[in-house]
This record gives structure tokens, sequence and C-alpha cells, in this order.
């Protein structure tokens, strides 16, 4: 609550002892910002922005949906991101997983919705509510746009998912459920890196046919354009994105180490050296910071960031795979601020690595980090290698509390949902 | 004005004067706060210049039964007896002074209440229709006529399964 009273207008106090000349919270400028005299109109409608926005952040987010369909000024509040924010802040947000995939020209969404944490519920109770959803399909307006999700990269904002694909961007409002289309990055790359700071996704690495990898673009929603904002200190292919503390992480990737362009499919091709580094770009001052080393040697296949702070990395190596969190908080000194902590592995056959038969996606929501298998079949994977148990079927969702600090498996991804690409929607 | 040290006086807009203890004004965030610029001072009237009588009456209320609540039910169970109050004490409030009231529990930075108040109006617009919103609130819908028609049909879901009143 105190966040929200200080920034209060004391102008209108009067007091009948002299005022204090010093103190400026109570200096008398007669401005009535809300002021609720005989004579304001008494319908609810006339509050002031910031009172409606404390009374609409109260309500539950089932009910949410309809509120941006009673005018305007009631839609642009639901969708401010100060609105997301108060609710994180009084904890009246709800968080679902969403995974997208598409198949001629249709597009699957799957949600889960995340079980709060509250007071009264106990960390061993199960992490998920209820099961997957498969709610929607849409027949594409843009067909060749997401003929195949899983290289696409997904942000959300608020209740919209940015589908941002080499080809295009499109916006999913899981609301509405409707899809429009968006404006594309200025530079066409794939297996880029990609999150949202302060509600503007920002993207960076990849490779394409004009090099974009040492460009990083900003997209601003509201006015849907794309812009280039920093060059980064190295190129990267096949790298991943994070956010925390205003941080843009550009994690791992293969490096692409020629001047020319069209070495990047060729490197990639050969897989040839993994990029065991991660960039950090402060989007605020636009600047990079010291770039960090990337435990484990090997490529880090999943990353994510969570509201607690942390980076979330899924490691993969030629010995085994790895679990790992980075301390983002800057915040308050960052005491913690740049280090590494080995955090329990997903409970994985350890023949399990990260290759081109199986694939991870990983998300991340307030308490949780969700591992979901995305791609590719274990059981396969451990026939081959000779053993003759029964494997863990493809969609495997595991889901970490990083509170508790234990592995437990959630509903299986739906099998109409292949090749999935994945995202975490809070409001 | 001659008082008590523990009791404050709050001037409403019309004049009206209200005698309160302390510990109760202190919930107000804005009274407590010019006492305290001007400690020492026997003069104890705060002018609430842009709040009406009622309103003041109907904070003064609540925190009157939050504090004596919480002093009678230290060992536990203050909260519960809390939301029984906040229940009754809603119930006598009609929604134009809801909004009169959020204003000026708003002004006078009292938390607790402020919740209580803004959760009150979130709960009217709980799994209830646009229309009823709109009507609630007194909101002009200022979509245009295609722009409602579009919307009808992408959300006929919203329109769906919702309360009556």
């Amino acid at each position: 609550m105190s966040e929200s009273c200080n920034s209060r207008h004391f102008s209108w106090l009067v007091k009948s002892c002299l005022p204090n000349s010093q103190d400026t919270t109570n200096a008398l400028t007669p401005i009535p910002l809300h002021s609720p005299t005989t004579t304001a109109p008494t319908t609810l409608s006339a509050l002031p922005d910031d009172l409606l926005l404390e009374c609409l952040s109260r309500v539950p987010s089932s009910s949410l949906p309809s509120l941006s369909l009673v005018c305007r000024r009631w839609s642009h509040i639901v969708h401010s991101s100060t609105f997301v924010s108060l609710r994180r802040i009084r904890h009246f947000h709800s968080s679902t997983l969403f995974a997208l995939s598409s198949s001629d020209s249709v597009l699957f969404t799957a949600s889960l919705n995340f079980k709060h944490n509250d007071h009264s519920t106990t960390h061993d109770d199960s992490n998920i509510l209820g099961d997957w959803k498969v709610s929607t399909f849409i027949t594409l307006q843009a067909p060749s746009l997401i003929d195949n999700l899983s290289h696409a990269r997904l942000s959300s904002i608020g209740p919209r998912i940015y589908i941002v694909e080499r080809h295009g961007v499109l916006c999913y409002d899981t609301w509405t459920h409707s899809l429009t289309l968006r404006s594309s990055m200025n530079f066409r790359r794939k297996k880029f890196a990609c999150a949202v700071v302060s509600s503007k996704i920002y993207v960076a690495g990849g490779g394409g046919s004009r090099a974009p990898a040492a460009l990083v673009e900003e997209y601003d929603p509201e006015r849907d354009t794309w812009s280039v904002v920093a060059h980064a200190p190295r190129r990267r292919f096949g790298c991943i994105g994070a956010a925390v503390d205003g941080v843009f992480y550009v994690i791992g990737g293969l490096k692409i180490g020629g001047a020319s362009e069209t070495e990047v499919p060729r490197a990639a091709a050969t897989g040839t050296e993994y990029a065991s580094t991660m960039d950090l770009y402060d989007v605020k001052t636009r600047a990079w910071l010291r770039s960090r080393t990337v435990p484990g040697g090997g490529c880090a296949v999943a990353a994510c960031a969570t509201a607690a702070g942390f980076v979330y990395v899924l490691a993969s190596h030629a010995v085994e795979m790895s679990f790992w969190r980075f301390d983002g908080r800057r915040q308050n000194g960052g005491a913690g601020f740049g280090e590494w902590t080995r955090i329990k592995s997903p409970p994985l056959p350890p023949q399990v690595r990260v290759d081109s038969t199986v694939r991870f996606s990983c998300v991340a929501s307030e308490e949780k980090v969700v591992v979901v298998q995305v791609n590719g079949c274990i059981d396969d994977l451990l026939r081959r290698s000779g053993r003759n148990r029964r494997g863990m079927r493809e969609g495997l969702v595991l889901v970490y509390d990083t509170v508790g600090g234990e592995w437990s498996r959630g509903p299986d991804l739906p099998e109409v949902i292949r090749r999935a690409a994945c995202v975490s929607v809070e409001c | 004005m001659a008082s008590t040290d523990d009791k404050v006086i709050l001037k409403s807009s019309e004049g009206e004067c209200f005698e309160v203890d302390m510990a109760v004004a202190s919930h107000l965030q804005i009274v407590k706060s010019v006492l305290e610029d001007c400690e020492g001072s026997s003069d104890k009237v705060v002018s609430l210049f842009i709040v009406e009588a009622k309103y003041v009456a109907m904070i003064i209320e609540y925190y009157k039964n939050y504090v004596e609540l919480k002093e009678k039910h230290e060992e536990g169970g203050f909260e519960e007896k809390l939301k029984e109050f906040e229940k009754q004490f809603l119930e006598q409030i009609d929604k134009k002074e809801l909004k009169g009231l959020v204003m000026a529990v708003n002004y006078l930075n009292a938390p607790a209440l402020f919740d209580v108040v803004c959760t009150a109006i979130a709960k009217h617009i709980e799994n209830k229709s646009v229309e009823y919103v709109r009507e609630y609130f007194g909101i002009v819908n200022d979509f245009t006529a295609e722009e409602e028609a579009q919307i009808r049909e992408e959300h006929r879901w919203a329109y769906d399964g919702v309360n009556d009143d």
C-alpha cells in the first residue's frame, strides 16, 4: 500500500495551525486534482484514472476480458502496464502458461493455469491448477507467417501474446481470442533472442540474409513500430532471451565468427562452437553491462526470468544436463547480482541431451519455472541407447518450485499441440 | 479550542466538527502527518476542506470499529470480526456514496479502508455484463457501431453466463 500512498497529493489539506514552511508535502497549492466537492458528478464514471485503476485492479481475472469492452478509457486502463504491475503488487494477477502450435494454417492454443501460492496452501500441493485447456483454433489470415511455430519466439505483455517470427509478427489477444497482424522486424532473423522489458519487446542475435545478429531491435506495441536501439558485443545464432530488472539477457547460442553473412547457416549446420557466455543489455541506460559466463560450458538451451529476479538456465553439454540460476537482482545494492547457483536438475533420464531430437521450452511465472518438452520423444531416445524401459512420452511438463526447490510433474502437453512455442501470460 | 491530548477535531467541508480519539485519527495518514508537523501546538483541529461531513462520519465509524475490534480481539479472530463489520458497513452505503467515499478515503490516505472500498467497487463489476457495468458506472459507450458489432462477434462468450443484476 505504501508505494501508492507516497505519490498522493497532500496539497489540499489545510490545517488551522501554522504550516511548517520546510515541509514541502504540505505546500498550499490549491489544485484539487480529485476533489469530491458537492458539485462533482456523482456517478462512478467520474472517478479519476488512478482511483479507477485501483478499483479495476481488484477485479478477478475471469471478469477482466469484459472490462476491456466497456469503453475506450477502460480498455486503455486494463491494457496498461501500470494495471498489470499493480495487480502483481496486490497478488491479484493470475499466471497462465500458453502453448501455441500451428498446423495447416490453423493456430492451436493450449492454456494451463498456475495455482497461486498464497499462505493458505502448502508447497507440497500440486503446483498447477486443473488441466490443459485446448481453447481455440483460428484460421490464420496470414498462413505463411506461422507455418512452424517452433521457430517463433513468444513474448507476452499483459493479456497479449506476441508471436515474433522471421516473416512477421502476430498479436494474439488471450482475452478476445483474436489474432492481428503487426509490423515485422526491420531485419529478418531466425533463432534469435527475445524478451520483454517495461512492456517493450527486445530482440537480438539470430541469423538471416542481412546478418542482423549484431543489432538489437526494440518493439513498441502501442505504436506498432520496430527500431534499432543497440549493437551487440557478440553475434550469436540460436541464442535465448530473458529479462530481469530492466536487463535484457542474450544468452548462449552459436558463435558467429566470420565477417561474411553467408557463414551463418553454415556455422549452424556444422554445429561448431557454442558460446558459453551471455550479454547483458541495460534497457534504461542503453548500455551493455559486463558479459558473463554461462556455467557448464555447454549451450544454454532454455532460459527464463522470474519475478523473483533470477534467470534460470537449462544447460546441456556432453555429459549431462544441468539447471542453473543467475541472480539478476540489481535493486537494493544488488549484493548477490551476477552469482550463479547450480540447482536441482529436472527429473529427466540421464540420456536426455538437448539436441535435434528432444527440445524443451522453458517459461517462468512468479515462483514457478516450467520446462515443457516441445519436441522429440524421450522413449525413442532410451530405446536407441539399448534400454528397454518405458520412457516418458512427448509433451512432458516439469514444474520447478523456486521456493521449495523441488520439481513436480504437471499435466502433459495435449496431443494436438505439436512443436509448440510457450509463454507465460500474467494479467 | 481546548482539547485533551488524545483527542483531535476533524472539520468537514461544511464546517462540522468531529471529535475523534487520536487512536482512530492516526489511521488517516494525512491527519497523522499534519499533527506530527505541528507537534507541541495546542491547537488540534484539522480542516478537511474537501470532505463532506457524511464521509467524515463514515470514515470515523469504520476506524472506530477497527480500533475497538483490534483491542477486543488481540489474541486472534480480529480479521474475521473486521470482515463481518466491513460487510455491514458497506451495506449501508449506496453507489453514489461509494464514489464519494473512495475519493475521500484516497484523499485522507487511509490504506485499510481504501482497500475495502475499492474491493467493494470491484465486487460490483465481478461477473457482470458489459451493459450492467456501463449502467452502474454511468459510462457512455464510446465505441463506434462497427467496433461494437465486431467486439460482440469476438466476445460472444463475454455476454453469456453473467449474473442478471
